[in-house]
Formats: structure tokens, sequence, C-alpha cells
């Protein structure tokens, strides 16, 4: 039981307690409200030796025939929360329109092989890309390629070629799961906005890989 | 007598708020499905409505993750293996696509009810994780905020007679003197 001598002192004691009240009560709602934090995912591409190096063999960018090129690929999820994440890769040449990340738009190339996985956050996901010229088709002074990726079932693509078999490019676009529509975007949905992340790596092919195929 | 009122009165806001909280906890959200893997493999829906349901299973355990993000529930150690589980999923989903592309439909029936089955796991093991991380995370927000007022009357009771004491202890010390002075002069 407290007691007070006088009505000041009750006062005096009430002000404290309220303040001090409030004063607390801020703390716990710091403690106990999520902050926002930045969302967003990082996207790259690794050479064989899984460092920012040695992205083709014998350090030219020219592929010959039946020669595995070994990628890897990782993504890194800073969203905040778990994410679906599925990462294409498309074929394109130097004239192909790639993707835009102010628009967020996707690039209109064919897709040759896709990889997806859930991400917890904060959590980087890494995994072994290799790809092969299996086949190059002429086509006056276009070429056309059949690539095989991972060792699965070559797959032939008729939609892009590169004169001469120069600057093709290697597209690696990144999606995600959107919740709320239960569809796969390009890129990803933060707060209100939407951002995108891509990724390309140029390669050559010369008419010579078709003479030793 | 009013303050004693108060005092009362705010032991049993707080546990009311305990047993809403305990309630909210354990009749949230308790939902799911238990179907399994040899109703699966009978069941003569089509592989597509399977596949699109496993999808939708899916969608449904990433969502019960991220409801533990956002309420920042989550422990990031036992969130792991349901990840884990679901990109098993995933992969068996994809394989039963790529026998259905190949024409195997007997094979793309059994990944598709593995991947069905093992994400009906997921979700039931998600659903329990998001209620024991909502029961203790809702458990640590009434003791924060249940802290906040004994915490203050504890620093009221300490102010009011620190201060108390502080005077008191002034006024001994300016008496001692004016005592220490009037013996002196006599």
């Amino acid at each position: 039981m407290i007691m007070f001598r006088n009505k000041n002192e009750k006062k005096q004691f009430i002000t404290i307690f309220v303040m001090s009240l409030i004063f607390y009560s801020t703390i716990a709602y710091i403690l106990t409200t999520p902050r926002p934090t930045e969302q967003f995912f990082q996207l790259y591409v690794l050479g064989s030796n899984r460092n920012f190096a040695n992205y083709y063999p014998n350090n030219t960018n020219i592929i010959p025939l039946n020669t595995t090129v070994n990628w890897f690929i990782g993504v890194t999820n800073y969203m905040g929360s778990a994410q679906f994440v599925c990462i294409k890769i498309k074929l394109g040449n130097s004239t192909t329109s790639p993707p835009n990340t102010t628009s967020v738009t996707p690039s209109n190339l064919p897709e040759i092989s896709n990889f997806c996985s859930i991400l917890p956050n904060n959590a980087t996901w890494e995994f072994p890309f290799s790809w092969k010229i299996i086949k190059i088709d002429k086509n006056i002074d276009s070429l056309y390629l059949t690539l095989s990726i991972n060792g699965e079932k070559p797959v032939k693509i008729t939609e892009v070629s590169a004169k001469r078999g120069t600057s093709f490019r290697i597209i690696i676009e990144l999606w995600t799961l959107d919740l709320d529509s239960g569809k796969f975007i390009f890129g990803w949905k933060t707060y209100d906005k939407k951002e995108a992340a891509w990724t390309q790596l140029w390669f050559n092919v010369t008419e010579t890989s078709i003479v030793s195929s | 007598m009013k303050n004693k009122e108060v005092i009362t009165s705010f032991i049993i806001i707080l546990f009311l708020g305990f047993i809403f909280a305990q309630s909210y906890a354990i009749f949230g959200d308790s939902s799911y499905r238990t179907d399994n893997f040899a109703n699966c493999l009978q069941d003569s829906t089509t592989i597509d409505a399977k596949i699109n349901y496993t999808e939708n299973e899916i969608i449904t355990v990433l969502r019960t993750l991220n409801k533990m993000y956002q309420e920042k529930v989550i422990d990031e150690s036992s969130i792991a293996p349901l990840v884990n589980k679901l990109n098993r999923s995933i992969t068996l989903l994809n394989k039963a696509k790529r026998e259905v592309f190949e024409g195997n439909v007997t094979n793309a029936n059994l990944y598709v009810c593995l991947a069905l089955n093992l994400t009906q796991e997921t979700n039931q093991e998600a659903v329990l994780l998001y209620q024991s991380s909502m029961q203790n995370a809702l458990r640590q927000k009434i003791i924060i905020w249940g802290m906040a007022p004994i915490a203050s009357f504890i620093t009221t009771l300490l102010a009011v007679g620190g201060y108390k004491w502080y005077i008191g202890h002034e006024r001994r010390k300016i008496l001692k003197t004016i005592i220490s002075r009037k013996r002196g002069e006599e």
C-alpha cells in the first residue's frame, strides 16, 4: 500500500509513473514491432573454379563444338522472407533486346532451360550450369545452335542465330513467385515497387567449328 | 485505496490478455488436409490436375512460412528442413513433368504423388511450427508489454523513494550544520 503525505506527493508519483510508462512502452513497441528492411536479391555467375574468372575454356570466348563450359549460377535472398526463385536461361545475340530493369520486362527470347528452388531468407543457392554446343547449323551466313545443358537432352534453338557466329549471349534472368497472384514474375516485388536482376555472358562460335563436327 | 484498485485492474487486464493470446495460438489456424500417398496413386484425377494441386500446396506452405517471417517469429534452424523438403517436392514435380512430356504416365503419377505426399507432410509441419512460433512470440510480446507498467512502477517507487531520502539527507545535513554552529556560538 502506497501512502502519500500530501496531494503534491501523489501528483509527483503519478507524473513520474506516466512518464516512465511512456518511456517503457516505447521500448516495448520498438522491441515487438518488425522494422522494414531493404529487400533485394543478388544474382551472380562464377567461372569453372567458382570465382570471377575462367568463364571460358582455354581463356577464349570462342567456344568449340562439344566443349563443355562450366559456370556456377548463384542467387542470394535478402527479401526478409522465403522465396520461390526460378532462374531462366535464354539465348540471344547482339541484335535481340535484353531484359529491361527500368520497365522490369524480361527479354522475349526463347527459354532454353530453367532452374527453380525455394530459398529461405539470407540463404544462397549456387548450382552448376554446364553447357556445350552439340551441333551448329548454317543458313546463308547465320549460325544456329543446338545446346546441351547439364547433360540433358539437347535443345535446338531455331529462333536465334548470329551472323558468322559472332556475339551470341546467354542471358540469365531471375524470376520469383508472386504469392498474391500465384504466378512467376520477372524480378521481384518489394513493397509497392518492382525490381529485376539479370546478367549475360557473351560467346562466339566460328565456322571452323562446323568443319570439326 | 484507489491505487490498490488500479493495480488490481492492471493484473486482471494482463491475465485476460494472456488467456486471449493462448486461445488464439491454439485455435487460430488449424486447417490442413491429410491426403495420403495410396489414395493419390489410385485417384483417377489427371496428372496435370495433380501437378497443379501440388504446386498450390507448395504455395500454401510458402505462405505459412512467410507469415512467420512477417511476424518475426521465425526460427531459421527449424525452417531449413521444411525448405529442404519443399525443394525435394519441386524436384519430384519436375521429374513428373518430364515423364508426362515423354509419355510415361505411370512414372509421372508416381512422382507427382510422392511430391504431393511430401508437400502435405511439410504443410502439416509448417502449420504446427507456425502455431508454436506464434504462441512463443505472443508470450514474449505479453511479457515485454507486461513489463512496461511493472518497470514504470518500480522506477517511480525508486525515484520517489530516492528523492525523499535525498531531501531527508539534505535536511539532516543542514540541521547538523545549524546545531554545530549554535553549539559553537554557545
